[in-house]
C-alpha cells in the first residue's frame, strides 16, 4: 500500500546498478526488503482493522479513535523509515539488527496508542 | 675530507671502518669501493635501514597507543551511569512484560489464525524491544564517542516507556 509506493522508487534506482554491488551491499538491500515485507505486515492489518471499524461504527469515530489507527497505521513505516537512516553506513548484519530493533519500536507504540483507548474502558 | 668541524661532533672516529657497514650495504659498497668522502657523507646522514627503522618504530609507537586507547576501560562514572541505565532497561522489560501478561481485552477482534499470530507477535516483540535496544546500542556504539552511547540509551529510554503500565498501575 503506502508502504509499496513510497518503497519503489529506492529499489528502481538501486536496480541499474545492483549487479556491480558487492555481496554484502546486496545482502543488505536483501534484509532491507525482508523487513519492508514485515512491516508491511502490519501496516495491512493496521489498514484493515480501520477499514472494519469505519465498516462498524461509520466515519463518526472519536478523535482519539482516529489517531489510534492512523498512528497504528504511520507507526511501522516510521520507524521502518527511521531504521533504513540509522542503518544506512552500517554492515548487513547491523542493519537486520537496526531494523529489528525499529520493528520492536513499532510494537511499542502501537500497543502505547491502543492503551489511549483501552485505558479508557 | 669534507667533513667541517661542526660534522666531526655528530660522527665517531672509526666510522669509515667497512667491517663496521650493515651486510645489505655491505654488498653495494664493496663492489662500487668509492672514495671516502662519499662515505662520510653516507653515515651522517641517516641511511635507509635507519630511516626504514624509525618508521617502523613510529608505526609499532602508533599501534600500541591506538590499542591502548580501544581498551581503555570505562571510567567508574560511566560504569555507575551504564548501571542505572541497564536497571531501567531491565524495569521496563518487566513493565512490558506486566502489561502483556494482563491483557484481557485486545482492541481488535482477533478473527483468523493469521491476525492472532500477527498479535502474539507484536506482544513478544514489545516485551523484547527494552532489551533488545539496550544490546544492540551496546553492540552497535562499540567504536563511537561515549556521548553518542548515552544519546542513544537515553532516547531508548524516552522511546521505551510502558505507558499502558504506567496508566493501569
Amino acid at each position: 500500500m503506502t508502504k509499496n509506493t513510497s518503497a519503489t522508487p529506492n529499489s528502481a534506482a538501486a536496480r541499474s546498478t545492483f549487479r556491480d554491488l558487492s555481496f554484502s551491499k546486496k545482502l543488505g538491500w536483501g534484509i532491507a526488503l525482508l523487513f519492508a515485507l514485515i512491516s508491511a505486515i502490519w501496516v495491512w492489518v493496521g489498514v484493515a482493522n480501520l477499514f472494519e471499524a469505519i465498516a462498524t461504527f461509520g466515519l463518526g469515530l472519536s478523535g482519539v479513535s482516529w489517531l489510534v489507527f492512523v498512528g497504528s497505521i504511520a507507526a511501522p513505516i516510521v520507524t521502518y523509515a527511521l531504521g533504513f537512516l540509522v542503518g544506512w553506513r552500517l554492515p548487513a548484519w547491523a542493519k537486520a539488527v537496526v531494523f529489528l530493533v525499529a520493528l520492536a519500536v513499532a510494537m511499542v507504540i502501537k500497543a502505547d496508542l491502543e492503551s489511549l483507548l483501552l485505558g479508557g474502558l | 675530507m669534507t667533513t667541517s668541524r661542526d660534522d666531526d661532533a655528530l660522527s665517531w672516529a672509526g666510522d669509515d671502518d667497512p667491517t663496521l657497514t650493515p651486510p645489505i650495504q655491505a654488498g653495494t659498497a664493496g663492489a662500487a669501493g668509492t672514495a671516502g668522502a662519499e662515505k662520510t657523507e653516507r653515515a651522517e646522514a641517516p641511511t635507509v635501514l635507519e630511516q626504514a627503522e624509525l618508521a617502523e618504530d613510529a608505526e609499532v609507537e602508533a599501534e600500541l597507543a591506538a590499542a591502548e586507547k580501544a581498551s581503555a576501560q570505562l571510567s567508574s562514572a560511566a560504569l555507575i551511569t551504564l548501571g542505572i541505565l541497564g536497571g531501567v532497561y531491565l524495569l521496563y522489560t518487566i513493565g512490558w512484560g506486566i502489561v502483556v501478561a494482563r491483557t484481557t481485552v485486545t482492541f481488535f477482534p482477533l478473527d483468523s489464525l493469521f491476525l492472532e499470530i500477527c498479535f502474539r507477535i507484536g506482544q513478544f516483540l514489545s516485551i523484547a524491544a527494552a532489551p533488545l535496544w539496550f544490546v544492540s546500542t551496546l553492540l552497535l556504539t562499540q567504536k563511537r564517542t561515549w556521548r553518542s552511547r548515552l544519546g542513544w540509551l537515553l532516547l531508548g529510554v524516552f522511546v521505551l516507556v510502558p505507558w499502558p503500565f504506567i496508566q493501569g498501575a
